[in-house]
C-alpha cells in the first residue's frame, strides 16, 4: 500500500501540469450537481447553457430523489391589487458565497426571492397541493362546471402546465407520495362519493373506494401554502 | 488475510498487484472474475485508466476492503465503536480527497465510473459538489473545462431574474 501511496504522491503532481482537464459526461455532472443545495443553483446556472439545462432537468431531480437530497421549499403566492397575475416567491436562505461582497450587511439571512414564471394560467388559482416537485392548483369553481381544470406549477422549471381534467370539480386535497386525494365540496350531502384520486405518476383520475372514507381535509402537513 | 492476487495494467503500461477481494470493489472486475475472464498469469488491461489514477483507485479499494472485513468481524460492536469506526473511515476519505487536486478528482471520477465502483463515485461526486458550490461561474467553468456559451444579453437576463441571489 505504501508504494502505491508514494506513487500517487509523485504522479498526481505530474498530471496536474501535463494533462488537460478531462470533461465529465453529463450523467456524472448530474451526479455532482444533485449533491449541491438548490440555494446555489442560481449562481451555477450562469456557468453555461448545458449547466443551466441540467439544473432544470428531470434527470437531476430524479437523482436528487434517489440520493435522498430533496429539499423542501416554501412557495408564497401574493396578489397585488395593481397586478393581474399573482406573484410567486420562494423562501431562500442566502448561501455564503455572496459574503465577500456584502460585508456591510449580514449575508446569510432568508430572502423571499421572486420566482420568474413566464406563463400564467388564465384563471384564478386556489387550493394548492404540493406533490413532489409539482404544485397543483385545485380550482374551487364548483358552480359552473362539472369538470374542472387542474393546473400545476413545475417547481423545477417554474412553468405552469395543465394536468388532465377532473371529472368533478373539487375543493380540497391531500397527498400521499404519488396520489392526491380530492374530496368534493361539503355542499354535497354525499361528498365522500366524490372523492377522487389523482395518480401523479400516470396522470390519471380514479374514484376512491367509498369504503375508505378516511380523508381529513384540513391539515396537509405543512405542505400547502396559499 | 489470504486472498488471491490479481494484476491490473494501466493504459500507460504500469502494472499493479491487488488482492482479489479489493479488486472486487469494481463491479467490472468482479464480473470479469465471475465469468473467469481473468487469467492468473496475465494482467487485466484497463485502457481508460492511467497509472497514477489507478494507484489512487487501488489505495481506495485496499482501504475499504479492510474496513469491510472489520465490519464482519465485529458485528456485535457497540454503537460507540461503530461510530468511531465510521469516523475513522470518514477521516481517511477526507484526507484521501484532500490530497488531490480537482483535476485529479475528475480523472478519478471517470475511472471510478469506468470501473463501476459506486462508493468511490459517491465520494468523489460529493467532494466535487462541496468544492464547486461557492465558486464563481468562471471558476466552475475552469474546473469543468467548459466555455461560457451565453451571450452577454442572455447572461444579463439570468442575472436579472436572480438578482436577489447575486446582490
Amino acid at each position: 500500500m505504501s508504494s502505491s501511496e508514494n506513487m500517487r504522491k509523485s504522479l498526481t503532481k505530474l498530471s496536474l501540469e501535463s494533462t488537460p482537464n478531462s470533461s465529465l459526461p453529463d450523467d456524472l455532472v448530474v451526479s455532482c450537481l444533485a449533491r449541491v443545495s438548490r440555494f446555489y443553483y442560481p449562481n451555477l446556472s450562469l456557468v453555461s447553457k448545458s449547466f443551466s439545462s441540467i439544473l432544470t432537468s428531470p434527470e437531476l431531480y430524479k437523482t436528487r430523489t434517489l440520493l435522498g437530497r430533496t429539499e423542501t421549499f416554501l412557495y408564497v403566492c401574493l396578489r397585488f391589487p395593481e397586478e393581474t397575475n399573482p406573484s410567486w416567491f420562494t423562501l431562500y436562505r442566502k448561501p455564503n458565497h455572496t459574503k465577500k461582497k456584502t460585508t456591510k450587511k449580514e449575508s446569510s439571512g432568508n430572502i423571499l426571492a421572486p420566482v420568474p414564471i413566464l406563463n400564467s394560467p388564465p384563471e384564478e388559482l386556489s387550493g394548492f397541493v404540493a406533490v413532489d416537485y409539482n404544485l397543483y392548483a385545485i380550482n374551487a369553481d364548483i358552480e359552473d362546471s362539472t369538470c374542472s381544470k387542474v393546473w400545476f406549477l413545475d417547481c423545477r422549471t417554474h412553468t405552469w402546465l395543465e394536468a388532465p381534467r377532473m371529472r368533478i370539480a373539487q375543493t380540497n386535497g391531500r397527498h400521499d407520495d404519488v396520489f392526491m386525494y380530492l374530496a368534493g365540496s361539503c355542499e354535497s350531502t354525499n361528498a365522500l362519493c366524490f372523492v377522487e384520486v389523482y395518480n401523479t405518476k400516470t396522470q390519471t383520475w380514479k374514484s376512491a373506494l367509498p369504503e375508505k372514507p378516511i380523508f381529513k381535509l384540513s391539515n396537509l402537513e405543512g405542505k400547502i401554502y396559499t | 488475510m489470504s486472498s488471491n492476487m490479481i494484476m491490473l495494467k494501466s493504459s500507460d503500461g504500469a502494472s499493479f498487484e491487488i488482492e482479489e477481494a479489493a479488486a472486487r470493489k469494481s463491479k467490472i472486475i468482479a464480473n470479469m472474475i465471475e465469468v473467469e475472464c481473468v487469467d492468473e498469469d496475465k494482467a487485466i488491461p484497463l485502457q481508460n485508466v492511467t497509472g497514477n489514477i489507478l494507484a489512487l483507485v487501488i489505495e481506495y479499494c485496499n482501504k475499504h476492503i479492510v474496513d469491510d472485513d472489520d465490519d464482519v468481524a465485529t458485528e456485535e460492536a457497540s454503537e460507540e465503536e461503530e461510530e468511531a469506526k465510521k469516523k475513522k473511515v470518514d477521516d481517511w476519505e477526507a484526507e484521501f480527497m484532500n490530497s488531490m487536486s480537482l483535476e485529479t478528482m475528475f480523472e478519478l471520477l471517470l475511472a471510478a465510473n469506468y470501473l463501476n465502483i459506486k462508493s468511490l463515485i459517491d465520494l468523489v461526486c460529493q467532494t466535487i459538489a462541496n468544492n464547486i458550490k461557492d465558486k464563481t461561474p468562471e471558476e466552475v467553468r475552469k474546473i469543468f473545462s467548459i466555455e461560457n456559451d451565453f451571450t452577454p444579453e442572455e447572461e444579463e437576463e439570468i442575472r436579472k431574474e436572480n438578482a436577489w441571489a447575486f446582490g
